[in-house]
């Protein structure tokens, strides 16, 4: 199995993994229109976006998502107290340093080409280059990113084959091709992005850094949470709209838990995907009500709070799981309009569920990807 | 394993690579069984192309599909930035939006060939065929996982072109190439593909090799889909190629020719 030994990331709620959990736990939420932060782009789509973030992009086609993802290993690397330098870094992102496609086109527009435009970041991407020097593997899979680095290290650890530790991160940051992109496809809605609620509005686009530092069981320092069990599954069904009646989501959870050796009864809480557009939110609360029944186990959703944090969603995911697991603690939902009466959604203040898990995290990406993995405390 | 071009045969060889003016690009559209093909990266109509030359080799299985990464998307992302740029955001086509993404020929890759494991870009630089399979023999560990298909594909046109001009790269050529690896071996497969997890990986890779070889102009044009060129080439010259990476070694032996 393998140990989760230390957690990093920069979201809206927080420049600390430890500022975003407090967060969370109170359930704040954190919100602006988008042309507000960028008066030039006419999207009055609610975005949640970090405070103060530099948006320059260098030559080399390093900009905010690069700036996050470093912030997050920073945050790792103070938090868990050891280097990281001799990690395997598996690295993801859904659009790469998006910004820098927009400075080369003004640049292209504006007739004056310079030394300075970063044509270099579209050909070799800064997000795919670990530290040091040392190659990282890059992975892609729309907003399933993180979560299936994590199944990746899993099944090495399961075939014994991770001789280091694995730094699994996610980026991405708000840009004017994510945040057209999301609106055009339908998937913003108007309003309040409140998951799994009637009348659910659309999902609060996100930006931010998740950072996990991963190790086998055996080599793990003291008791850190597991990841017991992880599966993934593919609709390979329309591009932005997930399965309807969640059949593969549904597969992956069973086989997720069956690696785990567990049975449905077992997992104490859900970590939902719950973007807050009624295309996830229904066939995914259609699931968790078939295989857990309504008042089966509590379900919560992080991403009315800090946005849908992309290719770094499912890291988050995890790193909520590790800390339910730590204090038993389930964050709430943010939102106030009446919940699905088909699942037991976390609401107003966080659910003590007085136990250390098993809880199952999910994550789902464009075109159709899921992921299931199940984490719980050490014995 | 199986392998098919996306490009017709020369000498009775599978094309490897194509110039951008000796294929007619909206021809390739037009055939491709990619649904809305032309709001698609060309990437993803070159890799489906590649896909369909592998036919009935694909059959009825739990299959998986990684796409290597790198620009490939970079044609569809330029078409929607310029309508930010106009001033036109809300007039985005939602069809650009998902095809836009590093992920986008996978998971198209995996719609037309009904892949339900898996649809995943793997890597971003001439290493990617090698990271690729590294990750394909790790996914089969997964013993209810019966193929996964690898898909390298370059758009030589357009932005691509542009981009490697601009930083003093050779011209690009189009790829479009897909690899087939099945757990079961009929009908002949051109190469037998094993996978070795030795344990203790070292830093020391094997890979380097190829790293070095990579780093000749003529391949680094290749970008993403250099290592699958290679490798298609070497398939066709009889000769093995054999890597360790961090997450185990493989080998890739040619088929004897009956």
């Amino acid at each position: 199995m393998l140990a989760i030994e230390g957690i990093g990331a920069v979201t809206s709620l927080g420049s600390s993994w430890r500022e975003t959990w407090t967060a969370l736990l109170a359930g704040s939420r954190r919100s602006v229109r988008y042309s507000d932060l960028r008066p030039d782009v006419p999207l009055a789509t609610e975005v949640s976006a970090i405070a103060d973030l530099p948006r320059d992009v260098d030559v080399d086609g390093r900009g905010p998502a690069y700036q996050l993802v470093q912030a997050a290993i920073g945050d790792l690397s103070v938090a868990a107290g050891i280097s990281l330098s001799g990690a395997l870094r598996v690295a993801g992102s859904n659009h790469g340093e998006s910004d820098t496609l927009e400075r080369v086109i003004a640049a292209d527009r504006s007739g004056a080409p310079g030394a300075d435009v970063p044509w270099r970041g579209l050909v070799v991407d800064p997000l795919a280059t670990g530290s040091e020097g040392d190659p990282a593997l890059f992975l892609c899979s729309a907003c399933s990113t993180g979560a299936h680095a994590v199944h990746l290290a899993n099944l090495a650890a399961k075939a014994g084959v991770l001789s280091r530790p694995v730094l699994a991160t996610a980026t991405d940051a708000l840009s004017a091709l994510g945040v057209a992109g999301f609106t055009a496809a339908g998937a913003t809605g108007r309003g309040v992005c409140e998951p799994f609620s009637d009348g659910s509005r659309g999902i609060l686009i996100g930006e931010g850094a998740v950072a996990l530092l991963l190790s086998p069981e055996a080599e793990a320092r003291g008791r850190s949470p597991l990841i017991l069990g992880c599966a993934t599954s593919c609709d390979a069904g329309h591009p932005t709209h997930p399965d309807p009646d969640g059949r593969f989501v549904e597969a992956a959870i069973r086989a997720a838990l069956r690696n785990a050796a567990l049975e449905v009864s077992d997992v104490r809480a859900v970590i939902a995907h719950g973007t807050g557009a009624t295309a996830n939110d229904v066939p995914e609360s259609l699931t968790l009500e078939r295989m857990f029944g309504t008042a089966g186990v509590p379900v919560t959703s992080v991403k009315a709070s800090l946005g849908h944090l992309m290719s770094a969603a499912g890291l988050l995911n995890i790193a909520v799981a590790v800390e339910i697991c730590r204090t038993a603690l389930v964050p709430p939902t943010a939102g106030s309009a009446p919940p699905f009466d088909r699942i037991d959604l976390v609401r107003g203040t966080p659910r003590d569920i007085g136990s250390r898990g098993p809880v199952l995290t999910l994550c789902s990406g464009f075109g159709g990807n899921n992921v299931a993995i199940v984490v719980a405390g050490s014995a | 394993m199986h392998w098919a071009s996306a490009f017709g045969e020369t000498n009775g060889e599978p094309a490897l690579v194509c110039e951008p003016a000796a294929i007619n690009r909206d021809r390739f559209v037009a055939e491709s069984p990619l649904p809305f093909a032309r709001y698609q990266s060309f990437a993803s109509v070159l890799a489906a192309a590649a896909v369909a030359r592998l036919g009935s080799k694909l059959g009825d299985a739990s299959r998986g599909v990684l796409a290597l990464g790198g620009p490939v998307a970079l044609d569809v992302a330029w078409q929607l930035m310029e309508k930010v740029k106009d001033g036109q955001p809300q007039y985005v086509n939602p069809i650009f939006f998902p095809a836009s993404l590093i992920s986008a020929t996978a998971t198209a890759i995996a719609r037309i060939t009904k892949s339900h494991a898996f649809a995943i870009a793997v890597g971003s630089d001439e290493l990617a065929f090698y990271q690729a399979m590294e990750t394909a023999g790790l996914l089969l560990h997964d013993e209810a996982l019966e193929q996964v298909l690898v898909v390298a594909a370059l758009d030589a046109g357009g932005v691509v072109r542009r981009s490697y001009a601009e930083v003093g790269r050779l011209r690009p050529k189009h790829v479009g190439l897909a690899f087939l690896i099945a757990r079961s071996t009929s009908p002949a497969p051109a190469a037998a593909v094993s996978f070795e997890h030795l344990g203790a990986a070292t830093r020391d890779r094997a890979f380097r090799l190829e790293a070095g070889l990579m780093s000749r102009p003529e391949w680094k044009c290749l970008g993403s889909a250099a290592g699958a060129v290679r490798t298609a080439e070497a398939i066709s010259a009889g000769e093995t190629i054999a890597w360790r990476g961090d997450w185990g070694s493989v080998s890739i032996q040619p088929a004897r020719k009956s």
